[in-house]
């Protein structure tokens, strides 16, 4: 196939090939291994914090916008976000308390899923 | 019978393999575009961890204009200027807008000789003169209605003066005047789009062609690059084949050449050429203008994060990238040149 021919094909119009695609993406998911895979590890409980384990953080935008999120919560005067583990920090004030509604809200709001909260402030050291 | 069964069984996988090894052949042959031209060398970095003048917190957005490289230093807050050579010269400190006490200064982009940052925690587009004095501030107030936004994640503008903005959690790029009158969008607010073109999943950054006004789309979590004219009228686009992304699919191609995993910033180098931060493979690629991919050059992170963060291209071509794992700021050159 040409350079010229194969730059045309990638560029057509593409709406009608999505079932013939989706196949295909199904038949080479057995092919190709994903790159990644993320080390699961615990993190250790932190006292006036909640740590959460959140589904699909990926790069520095998803990492702010939940920073953002959480930002704008009553109690709440910081976050970390480690997106290797993809698990979040939320710091509290001292006696704070966030519901575990609330902070699914929140994860989902900033374009997450939460997957569990792995420790709350009464459980922190 | 059970050995009938477990010789059935073989068959079948065997069949299977061979029919995924011939798709996979297929998918090499016909969507996995050959480079036609030399990969780039790195020449030179700078910078490291810290607040201190010359250190990062996050580099999550670069620009070149004439002999100064600008670089969005987030965690701290500020745009550090360099000379070509890494030699800090300035900073200029972004201001909150009032919604949160502090700035997140993402993409930057240059055009009509200002410098356009998107503050992601404040919801506005600043843009300065290349001296660092705030022109104006478009935007500054959370929200989903025309001239509002949601996190922008890169704004530049087209020759006319038209503001182009990636809103990265409205799902839509917006169209507006120099002063921040709202023209018009593409992509449906709030709503992520996958497959059709003009529709938007996170879009992190645009870059607009000084000349006729066209402008590229980094459509982030669609792994692709859609382009449009300086109207808004969708052109074309680009990443796997047909530059199509399925819901929910994973994207276990996306590091074959000219594929994406999350591109998060786009520059246009003096030639036309679109170069792209590939940010989950670690690399940037480089397009000719209508698309056909050209070359790609990263290296793998050597610490925990990405290699890849944002990319600009100066004027003489060399490429200048943030290294967001290594807090640095890289100097790329085409091989071909060697050292300017």
């Amino acid at each position: 196939m040409s350079r010229k021919t194969r730059h045309h094909v990638l560029n057509m119009s593409g709406s009608t090939f999505a079932p013939a695609l989706l196949g295909l993406a199904i038949a080479l998911a057995g092919v190709f291994p994903v790159q990644a895979v993320t080390q699961m590890q615990t993190p250790a409980p932190h006292a006036d914090a909640y740590v959460v384990r959140v589904d699909g953080l990926a790069c520095p935008f998803c990492a702010y916008g939940i920073e953002k999120q959480f930002s704008s919560l009553p109690g709440v005067t910081g976050t970390d976000v480690n997106l290797a583990n993809g698990v979040v920090i939320v710091h509290v004030k001292s006696g704070a308390r966030l519901d575990q509604a609330q902070i699914a809200k929140t994860v989902k709001d900033a374009g997450f899923t939460l997957k569990r909260i792995v420790s709350t402030p009464a459980e922190g050291k | 019978m059970r050995h009938f069964l477990l010789k059935s069984l073989a068959w079948t996988s065997g069949v299977l393999i061979a029919l995924a090894l011939v798709l996979a052949a297929a998918v090499w042959l016909f969507f996995a575009p050959v480079a036609t031209q030399p990969p780039y060398r790195l020449v030179a970095s700078w910078g490291g961890l810290g607040a201190a003048p010359g250190q990062f917190d996050g580099p999550n957005g670069i620009a070149v204009a004439g002999h100064r490289v600008y670089v969005a230093d987030s965690l701290n807050h500020r745009i550090q200027v360099f000379n070509l050579h890494g030699q800090y010269r300035a900073s200029i400190e972004v201001s909150p807008q009032g919604l949160l006490p502090q700035a997140r200064p993402m993409n930057l982009n240059i055009a009509d000789g200002k410098l356009y940052e998107a503050d992601y925690w404040n919801d506005a587009v600043q843009v300065f003169s290349l001296d660092g004095h705030l022109l104006r501030t478009l935007g500054g107030k959370t929200g989903s209605g025309p001239g509002q936004f949601r996190a922008p994640g890169g704004a530049s503008a087209e020759p006319d003066g038209t503001v182009v903005v990636a809103d990265f959690y409205n799902q839509r790029v917006q169209m507006l005047s120099p002063s921040g009158r709202f023209i018009r969008q593409i992509g449906v607010t709030g709503k992520k789009g996958y497959a059709a073109s003009g529709r938007f999943n996170y879009p992190t950054d645009v870059a607009v062609n000084a000349h006729s006004g066209d402008f590229y789309v980094a459509d982030g979590y669609n792994d692709r690059i859609q382009e449009f004219n300086a109207q808004g009228r969708f052109l074309r686009m680009w990443g796997g084949p047909f530059g199509l992304h399925l819901p929910y699919s994973i994207n276990v191609l996306g590091g074959l050449p000219g594929w994406f995993r999350t591109p998060t910033s786009v520059a246009i180098g003096p030639h036309g050429d679109l170069f792209v931060a590939d940010q989950e493979n670690n690399r940037v690629q480089k397009f000719a203008a209508d698309g056909q991919f050209l070359t790609a050059f990263g290296h793998a992170p050597r610490q925990p994060g990405y290699s890849v963060g944002a990319v600009a291209v100066a004027s003489d071509g060399n490429v200048y990238v943030t290294n967001q794992s290594a807090q640095r700021v890289e100097h790329w050159v085409p091989v071909a040149s060697g050292v300017q």
